[in-house]
């Protein structure tokens, strides 16, 4: 038997990949004044959010910024609720920007 | 990242903070989230490892400039977005290897040889249910693709599963795209593995393994069934171990098997067959797909008496949760998975208990020192998340913060219906394992398993 050559069979296949279903986004490019942290408690988001804060005001006295308090635990058991008000909680506190983390 | 597409679709600008090993994954979501103009910031290395000074002089030195090179940036959409091709249309001809080495350069292959999904093998998967192929079962997360019947067909092929497995393949993607199985999650460091359970008399007639070998390879239904979840998961949850970037399992392993339920031991015993304690019908064909993420080791238990099986099967399914436990109590979910081997099941039938007896013992003999859980949540996420803390917010039962005692020994197990158990295995041995779930993260999801109009027909001409 010929293993292989002319004869080997070919194969037209399709792809077994999902259609993406997503949409693209993205925020107006404002210069920000009033940031938040949002985070989902967990690898020192805390710590680093206390030290970013201070040197962001050194850098530029004119920030104001929003405690990550204010947008609840987005990765613990109430994840779904802190998603779904995300965008209220962000109108509310009326910053432009967000400091998200952390990703470990 | 989710979190940043929330913002940014609420036209809040996004920055996001990662560690260094985890700034490919983000950059991934992103892009699949249609937010690829997110600035991503990195912390150089790995966060629990480091102790508080050197934490410090990173975010100083390094996350902070690129913080404010990231909200001084210019936003920039990313790449445009590729148009999506045909599902149909042929993406590749070629010989066996070409299409093997295709499919591993396209990243659409468990690195096993596929079988290939040609138009005429997908369309005899579609022969075997009733489903539109274009009907979008759901969309995986964390890709953002859709799962058709169609793709669902197509990875069916690659798997190597029969076309009459189709039925079993689209229950379980429905189960998978069920929000309460959290797929978005299946990338997540502790590396867990879906597993599928199939319970009803759709098993035997499939040539399902219910007996010795039951979780092994080496039955073709049992191996493409558990094969097919995690072609499933690569190509439409888009979930890719390096080198890809969105699956980020530290260790992981293998994908399981499927599980079948020996629909005869529990009919002999007069139990309840594990659909019935899913909330199905015994009359009814049903897949459960949950997470495991630690397996025991081979639990042996002797004896006539169901308390002698009962201490030893306790004490093994505990020491395999171990502190991992405590993410259970943190996220409110735990949902241990008992296979019970067949004689052991007939020593504790013939003791008179069942399956609620069993899940009642092990619900209150199964227990850990309290010290264990407030250590390993800072082994793992770096925070002070105690059981007191826990219990005060309201997040845990009052039992867990009884005392101040660290040795006071607490419950690993939330709630008693949260225990699974499945009879399976070999019959000729005193084994019985355990397979413990991942919290939220792949909570047990069942979907029931609906035949084609032409099932007997179709059935008769595949042989």
């Amino acid at each position: 038997m010929d293993e292989g050559g002319v004869n080997e069979p070919h194969y037209s296949v399709v792809r077994p990949v999902g259609r993406w279903a997503a949409t693209p986004v993205q925020a107006p490019a404002t210069v920000p004044r009033r940031i938040g942290f949002v985070w989902d408690h967990v690898f020192r988001g805390d710590e680093m959010f206390a030290i970013a804060q201070e040197e962001l005001s050194a850098r530029d006295p004119r920030l104001a910024f929003v405690p990550y308090q204010a947008f609840g635990d987005i990765h613990g058991r109430a994840a779904a609720h802190a998603a779904a008000s995300l965008p209220a909680r962000l109108r509310a506190e009326e910053v432009d920007a967000v400091i998200v983390g952390v990703g470990a | 990242m989710r979190a940043c597409a929330i913002a940014e679709a609420a036209g809040v600008r996004a920055l996001a903070v990662v560690s260094s090993g985890f700034v490919g994954q983000a950059r991934a979501l992103a892009r699949s989230l249609g937010i690829a103009g997110v600035w991503v910031s990195e912390y150089p290395g790995v966060i629990p490892i480091d102790p508080s000074d050197v934490l410090e002089q990173k975010v100083r030195a390094v996350l902070v400039p690129s913080l404010v090179a990231g909200l001084a940036a210019r936003r920039d959409h990313g790449p445009p977005a590729r148009p999506e091709p045909d599902l149909r249309s042929v993406a590749f001809a070629g010989t066996l290897d070409e299409v093997q080495d295709h499919f591993v350069d396209q990243g659409w292959s468990d690195g096993l040889p596929v079988v290939p999904p040609t138009l005429d093998r997908v369309r005899r998967f579609l022969e075997f249910t009733d489903r539109d192929p274009d009907e979008v079962l759901g969309v995986l997360r964390p890709g953002e693709r859709e799962a058709s019947v169609w793709t669902v067909a197509a990875n069916g092929v690659m798997a190597g599963c029969r076309p009459e497995y189709m039925p079993v393949l689209v229950a379980v993607t429905e189960a998978v795209a069920d929000p309460e199985f959290a797929v978005e999650d299946a990338g997540s460091t502790p590396g867990w593995e879906p597993l599928v359970i199939l319970s009803g008399g759709l098993a035997k007639e499939l040539g399902f393994n219910v007996g010795a070998g039951v979780m092994r390879v080496g039955r073709r239904a049992n191996s493409t069934v558990g094969r097919f979840v995690r072609l499933l998961l690569r190509n439409v949850a888009d979930l890719r171990i390096p080198p890809g970037d969105t699956d980020k399992a530290s260790i992981g392993y293998s994908f399981n098997v499927a599980l079948a339920e020996d629909d005869a031991v529990i009919d002999e015993l007069g139990w309840e067959p594990f659909r019935v304690d899913r909330g199905f019908r015994r009359d009814q064909d049903v897949i459960t797909v949950q997470s495991v993420v630690a397996i025991s080791p081979p639990i042996y238990s002797s004896g006539a008496r169901a308390l002698d099986h009962m201490e030893t099967i306790a004490y093994l399914l505990g020491t395999t949760c171990g502190p991992w436990s405590f993410t259970g109590v943190w996220f409110g979910r735990w949902h241990p998975l008992l296979v019970l081997g067949p004689a052991v099941a007939r020593a504790l039938a013939g003791d008179g208990w069942g399956k609620d007896d069993i899940r009642r013992y092990l619900f209150e003999n199964v227990v850990l020192p309290a010290r264990w859980f407030d250590r390993y949540a800072r082994d793992v996420i770096s925070s002070d998340v105690s059981l007191r803390d826990l219990v005060e917010k309201g997040e845990a039962p009052r039992r867990y913060a009884e005392s101040e005692d660290p040795e006071r020994l607490v419950p690993l197990l939330l709630r008693e219906e949260w225990t699974g158990i499945v009879v399976a295995g070999d019959p000729g041995r005193n084994q019985s394992r355990a397979y413990i779930n991942n919290h939220r993260q792949g909570a047990p999801v069942s979907k029931p398993v609906v035949l084609p109009r032409r099932w007997e027909e179709l059935r008769g001409a595949s042989g």
